[in-house]
């Protein structure tokens, strides 16, 4: 062999070394990967394709004799323990005799399955010369990374996978995971910025600083990544000088890091500089150092902010590009779908919504956005309903121009009506929130959530858009309180929810006024801190047990006792009206008015029984005697009484 | 907005409502949670725990959840108890029959859920030895009361005259403790025994059981990686058990053996019995590693046999 030969040999053995920290031989990044069917020490079968709905598979390929083989393996074995409810799933395959796994099993005790590869799998993976080879599998059994070898590339890798486990929200493992970094190299800087960034993303922003400031009291790479982090905490404790000043020192330093200009957009978007914003957020954008995490937000930015002045084609691109460089990206992949939504296309909006859901199930907006897209999908093809709610649209809005009241009552004014609520769109102000349709997904979730409870029927969302559209009312209108009331009074609601959402960066604070139609007065006020997505669902769950109980509480269901027996009561209320089994009524005696030096004074009603709710009909409801003071009789007042025990304090 | 706030509502509605037992008899109890929330959570805790869910009903019938894996089932049954709270009964079978005498997961995970317990409770027994369950209604859970607070920790019959050892750590200047039983009942307590350097105590309640942990089941130690159960009262969970495994050789703590064990290990669950998978004792649980809840420490068997067979004053001082 000529040196000019070897010298090529050497050149194409280096790129294909290269080429295996990046893809395997076969299969490209973003491409699926080989399916296989293999089976471990006892005989149970793996098949990869029962992985297909998983958003994250790890493929471990290594030899069970070999120590530095193992060291990966023992790590991701430990932190499989630690976060046992983190959905890592780890398969490890292996080319190693029968004998020398099962030492290994018995050793190590690994807590993840291990293949015997008795078919050559690890051929198409391109891991049988280098061991071990790690393969990160993504939504739809894609290749999102492969590394070959150990030592230095397991910690390579190990940062990846905690890039990777950042964009999937899980920040409690991110930062394990780094943190087994750290252990190994203090000095690791991409270990040390993840790990800042998944302090910050958890809302731990004290740690995040810490971790910051570290790295930018360092020299070169660290120093720019440290104030890079630091202006983001800046941001989000609130002090925008000090985080614009940090990052006009990154891009005096590094001109080519694009985050900062995220961080500048976001400011100069709160201070209603949208101009401005999109500027930066397009330099982000354009500028090509930085994280993939970073360069999807500042695509999904840009995106937001061209959705929000109606250029939906082109912020979906940008959508795209951001989910091309984060496939977990849940928020940008619903705020596409929320593009194709305002323009009438449920069918997209649906596809893209069950995507969000395949990458993070629990993702509280993809779950109510996909709901409300199959109800109006439902609603589209069902010509007879679509041709129902034409009418009543028409109707309601006619009485909203003609300000026609609704028919008069029948003279019963003491037993109570359902209790109709209706929300309308919350006011949205502040930063560009990273995702779209805030307001849409807070009173889905609310309507279902009362709905549930029995007591309450909130209004049908779509009918109440339907209604919007007819009327040509925009959300500024109904900033104004007459313009909701109005809108209620038409749509027979007892009460409105409205109120306004203001975007910080890391959270949303969240005002929600309940509205008297009939009286204006507002019975309560709700203000809260929507942090994270992940605790979306828990805060509105405690948000829906206030109004439920503020609702109890302010207008308690009356009725008559319709009939009394041996051993229960009838009563005119049932499920139509709210009642539900366990609700418990007082019976009252109403007293006389007593006269005293000219003033008539009304005394409190007395209360003789009490009733608990033990079957119920749509009309009707059936209570036995808790406790009375003398006998109920038929046409005695009953009212609901909450147990203060289950009120808040 | 914290649920923290619900908890006295929660157990008030417990104790109110029904007598401990098992999930696994269709037991039910009330909750002060709206069915949809718990719908909502239920669910995702079978699920996290490695369940097939389905769910069915809606409106004004009850919501039905049944979940299956491979050996277990549960099948829960929610009911309106006013739009603010829910009925739920539930049953619990593994391999068709229950789990033990007395699973009490589920009630752990909603108690747990209602006063923002950090402690992780499973929905599966799959991995738990059915020797180790049987001794969940011998674990106790105790409260001692010192001018300084009130201190919720662990502990186990070893005598069925009402002897039950536990560790000695929150029992400083105690004014009362409270032994709360298995089954409920609240009784007094008092310090018979205490060895603040081995870190143990014997607490004499004046009760006759049933049953009790034996101290002589075994001759040899636990092992490094050998798995092992513990079964406590974290963060006054009774009977909630965890599963872990050996994972360091002992070490020395004021010339007392310690073992390191990588096995969940929260607040109150020092004083919890730790068993191997036959169900014999071998360990107590001291405590936790600081700044982790997963890796803790144990006061192995032979400890336990040398402070139960010292001649010790009674007093609850340290020397």
């Amino acid at each position: 062999m000529s040196s000019r030969q070897i010298r090529y040999t050497l050149a194409a053995l280096l790129v294909f070394m290269l080429l295996g920290t990046h893809g395997l031989a076969g299969t490209k990044v973003g491409e699926a990967v080989p399916g296989f069917t293999l089976k471990d020490l006892q005989g149970t079968v793996y098949d990869l394709s029962a992985l297909k709905d998983r958003p994250m598979v790890i493929l471990y390929f290594f030899d069970a004799a070999s120590r530095p083989s193992q060291e990966f393996m023992l790590t991701m074995d430990s932190l499989t323990r630690k976060y046992q409810q983190a959905d890592l799933m780890v398969w490890a395959i292996t080319r190693s005799p029968k004998d020398a796994v099962a030492k290994f099993t018995k050793e190590a005790g690994s807590s993840f399955p291990i293949l015997l590869d008795d078919k050559g799998i690890s051929d198409l993976y391109d891991a049988r010369l280098i061991l071990p080879t790690t393969c990160i599998v993504g939504p739809g059994l894609t290749l999102l990374d492969s590394f070959q070898g150990g030592g230095k590339t397991t910690n390579v890798m190990l940062v990846r996978l905690a890039e990777r486990t950042l964009q999937r929200n899980e920040t409690h493992l991110a930062k394990a995971i780094t943190g087994e970094v750290i252990k190994k190299d203090p000095a690791d800087t991409s270990a040390r910025m993840i790990a800042g960034y998944a302090s910050l993303k958890g809302g731990d922003v004290d740690e995040a600083q810490k971790t910051f400031t570290a790295l930018s009291n360092e020299t070169g790479p660290a120093e720019v990544l440290g104030k890079e982090g630091l202006a983001s905490v800046h941001a989000v404790k609130g002090e925008p000088d000090k985080a614009l000043q940090l990052a006009a020192e990154v891009e005096q330093k590094a001109p080519d890091r694009g985050y900062v200009n995220v961080v500048k957009g976001d400011i100069l978007y709160s201070r209603n500089d949208k101009a401005q914003a999109e500027a930066e957020y397009t330099k982000a954008v354009q500028k090509q150092a930085a994280e993939d995490f970073q360069k999807a937000t500042a695509n999904n930015k840009l995106g937001r902010l061209y959705a929000s002045v109606g250029q939906y084609d082109t912020s979906r691109g940008l959508y795209d590009q951001a989910v091309k460089l984060d496939p977990y990206y849940v928020e940008a992949m619903t705020n596409k779908g929320l593009t194709y939504e305002k323009q009438g296309d449920w069918g997209k909006a649906l596809d893209l919504y069950r995507q969000g859901q395949s990458v993070s199930r629990d993702d509280v907006f993809a779950l109510a956005l996909a709901k409300r897209a199959t109800e109006m999908m439902a609603i589209q093809g069902d010509a007879q309903r679509k041709e129902r709610m034409d009418r009543l649209i028409k109707d309601l809005a006619e009485r909203y121009r003609t300000q026609k009241k609704l028919a008069a009552k029948d003279e019963d004014i003491w037993t109570s009506r359902p209790m109709v609520l209706s929300f309308v769109d919350f006011q949205e102000s502040g930063t560009l929130s990273e995702r779209d349709g805030f307001s849409t997904v807070i009173t889905s979730q609310l309507a279902d959530q009362l709905n549930a409870s029995g007591r309450v029927k909130v209004v049908e969302r779509v009918l109440i858009e339907r209604l919007l559209e007819e009327l040509n009312l925009g959300s500024s209108d109904l900033a104004d309180p007459e313009t909701a009331l109005r809108l209620g009074r038409v749509l027979a609601a007892k009460i409105m929810g409205t109120g306004s959402l203001i975007h910080v960066p890391g959270a949303t604070m969240m005002s929600l006024r309940l509205i008297d139609t009939e009286t204006s007065a507002i019975p309560k006020v709700f203000t809260s801190e929507l942090a994270q997505a992940t605790s979306l669902k828990k805060e509105l769950a405690d948000l829906n047990r206030d109004i439920l109980a503020t609702i109890m509480q302010k207008y308690p269901l009356q009725a008559y006792i319709v009939n009394v027996s041996d051993t229960q009561v009838m009563i005119n209320l049932g499920t139509n009206q709210g009642v539900v089994l366990g609700t418990t009524f007082e019976v009252i005696e109403e007293q006389g008015v007593i006269e005293y030096k000219g003033r008539k004074l009304q005394a409190a009603p007395k209360t003789v029984a009490k009733l608990e709710v033990t079957s119920v009909e749509p009309d009707l409801a059936y209570c036995r005697i808790v406790e009375q003071a003398r006998q109920v009789k038929r046409d005695d007042k009953v009212v609901e009484k909450i147990d203060p025990a289950l009120i808040k304090g | 907005m914290t649920i923290v706030r619900y908890w006295p509502i929660a157990l008030f509605f417990v104790f109110l409502m029904a007598a401990p037992g098992s999930a696994a008899h269709g037991e039910s109890r009330v909750f002060a949670l709206t069915r949809a929330e718990m719908t909502e959570i239920v669910s995702t805790w079978l699920k996290d725990s490695g369940f097939t869910v389905s769910s069915k009903g809606d409106g004004d019938n009850a919501v039905e959840i049944s979940a299956t894996s491979q050996t277990e089932a549960w099948h829960i049954r929610l009911q309106h108890y006013s739009p603010l709270a829910t009925r739920v009964e539930a049953t619990h079978t593994r391999n068709g029959a229950p789990p033990g005498n007395h699973d009490q997961s589920l009630w752990n995970f909603l108690s747990g859920y209602l006063n923002g317990s950090s402690a992780q409770v499973s929905a599966s027994s799959g991995t738990v030895p059915a020797d180790v369950l049987r001794q969940v209604e011998n674990v106790v859970c105790l409260d001692a009361q010192a001018a300084s607070g009130t201190y919720q920790f662990s502990g186990f019959v070893v005598d069925t005259s009402g002897l039950i050892l536990s560790t000695a750590h929150n029992l400083l200047e105690i004014e009362e403790i409270r032994v709360t039983l298995f089954d409920g009942t609240p009784l007094p307590g008092r310090i018979i025994k205490i060895d603040f350097g081995r870190d143990l105590a014997l607490i004499d309640v004046e009760m006759s059981f049933g049953s009790k942990v034996h101290l002589n089941g075994r001759d040899r130690v636990a092992g490094m990686g050998e798995r092992i159960y513990s079964v406590g009262c974290p963060e006054n969970l009774g009977g909630t058990i965890y599963s872990g495994f050996i994972n360091g050789p002992p070490r020395l703590l004021d010339e007392n053996p310690l073992w390191q064990a990588s096995m969940k290990v929260y607040p109150g669950s020092s004083g919890s019995p730790v068993f191997d998978e036959q169900g014999n004792l071998v360990a107590v649980v001291k405590g936790r590693h600081r700044g982790t809840d997963s890796m803790g420490f144990l006061i192995p068997k032979e400890t336990i046999f040398a402070f139960i067979q010292d001649p010790l004053r009674k007093t609850p001082h340290r020397d």
